[in-house]
């Protein structure tokens, strides 16, 4: 009888975009001056790292309940960040289907361009429903997701084939 | 790492419909129908306790080191206090005048009452700050007379105004969010004006609406105008800092200190009457 072999990997990564949820209150109570999120958009990149890598639990239904917690978290209009992961979503696992080489560029210049949408989508929301927002933020925040996703990629790439090799052990 | 999607996870309806309703609860969030408000209101309420009760272990670990270094520091602090104490015990004994001097200071405090507002204390269960909002979440809602607008105050000084108010939370904006609107009165001269967020600016704040040939010295005193009897006036900003090397054109040569600015917060009082 074959030995079932235990993977973790999909609840780490579903509790890992969990945890980048609810990171910035966590941060906050203890310093006011570090805000991440303004520098690079830490939901964004896991949202595509994990759809683009086919990632179990990273589906559309799953991430517009997500979405629905984080704009209840951070106090955004209901529906913004779910419309956000979901359009994420879907470029990247159209950009995984159509994909002719395992290039990193490829994956790199796809992400560029499904964040360059979603910040479109969201500066548009925004525009529409009449609520403020800064458009130098935005636009250091995709520039900052932008170029730190090579690092990112790196870390759970390595950190989630680890994880596969010790659950194959 | 790879998983097959389901024939309805691959559809198109389902993809369609997922979307339909994220840009539905766009536009009834914006146009605040009563009835979608009255269920977000309930989601929110959930969230917000259960991010706190997820996060509290978290907060918990990393505030251990902190809370040590804070005891030993305020059993110093408590020493010098009582050092302090004995000295005061020993002068007041000693010389009259200081005596009488002390009384009078003390009949001054007695008749001396600040602004008196009615507040609850309310616990911040959260606090988030991203590119988009600058926001927390505290423990009380309107089942505890929150309103919208309602100031929030921390030792004495205005920190934020509740923008949304749930059942048995709310949620409030700092004074550096962009969506924040305080109307003030600066300084000796009683100008008037509206002070918004602007995170690119200095400090994250800016004057709007003042009169022209405005004059502004340095240290002027920044305290809030009422308005719609839900902001009190006279509630302590800030002050003005007068910037001389920022006399370029079009630039503003003055930048706003904030009192009590984005310090860590965890409990406020929110002025509901």
């Amino acid at each position: 009888m074959a030995k079932n072999k235990k993977n973790y990997n999909n609840i780490i990564a579903i509790g890992l975009f969990f945890f980048s949820i609810v990171l910035p209150s966590v941060v906050g109570e203890f310093s006011a001056e570090l805000h991440m999120s303004e520098y690079f958009n830490l939901q964004y990149l896991l949202v595509y790292f994990f759809s683009f890598n086919r990632f179990k639990y990273f589906s559309i239904s799953t991430l517009f309940i997500l979405g629905l917690v984080n704009d209840s978290i951070v106090g955004t209009p209901f529906g913004i960040s779910s419309a956000a992961y979901m359009l994420i979503y879907k470029i990247a696992v159209y950009q995984e289907t159509i994909k002719l080489r395992t290039i990193f560029i490829a994956e790199w210049i796809a992400f560029g361009i499904s964040i360059f949408i979603t910040y479109l989508f969201i500066l548009i929301a925004f525009y529409l429903i009449g609520r403020g927002f800064d458009y130098k933020l935005i636009i250091f925040n995709f520039l900052g997701s932008f170029f730190i996703y090579p690092i990112a990629w790196m870390i759970l790439k390595s950190f989630f084939l680890k994880l596969e090799r010790a659950g194959n052990e | 790492m790879h998983s097959d999607n389901s024939w309805f996870d691959k559809s198109i309806l389902r993809t369609v419909t997922i979307f339909l309703i994220s840009f539905s609860f766009i536009y009834l969030d914006s146009s605040n129908q009563r009835l979608f408000s009255k269920t977000k209101s309930f989601i929110n309420d959930a969230v917000a306790y259960a991010s706190y009760a997820i996060t509290f272990p978290i907060k918990k670990i990393i505030e251990t080191p902190a809370a040590v270094k804070t005891i030993s520091k305020l059993k110093d602090e408590h020493e010098k206090i009582a050092i302090l104490e004995n000295k005061i015990q020993e002068l007041s004994l000693q010389n009259e005048f200081l005596k009488k001097d002390f009384k009078k200071f003390e009949n001054f405090l007695k008749e001396e009452k600040p602004f008196e507002f009615e507040a609850i204390q309310a616990k911040v269960i959260s606090s988030t700050s991203n590119i988009l909002a600058n926001s927390f979440i505290v423990n009380k809602g309107s089942v505890d007379g929150v309103k919208q607008g309602s100031p929030i105050v921390k030792n004495n000084n205005l920190i934020g105004q509740v923008s949304e108010v749930n059942h048995s939370s709310s949620r409030a904006i700092f004074l550096t969010d962009i969506n924040s609107r305080v109307p003030v009165v600066i300084g000796e001269q009683m100008y008037q004006a509206i002070m918004v967020g602007n995170p690119t600016k200095k400090n994250q704040l800016k004057l709007e609406f003042l009169p022209k040939n405005y004059q502004f010295q340095n240290g002027d005193m920044i305290y809030t105008s009422e308005i719609d009897g839900i902001l009190k006036r006279g509630i302590v900003i800030g002050s003005l800092l007068i910037d001389s090397q920022e006399d370029k054109k079009g630039q503003d040569n003055y930048s706003i200190e904030l009192n009590y600015g984005e310090k860590q917060i965890d409990y406020v009082s929110i002025l509901i009457n």
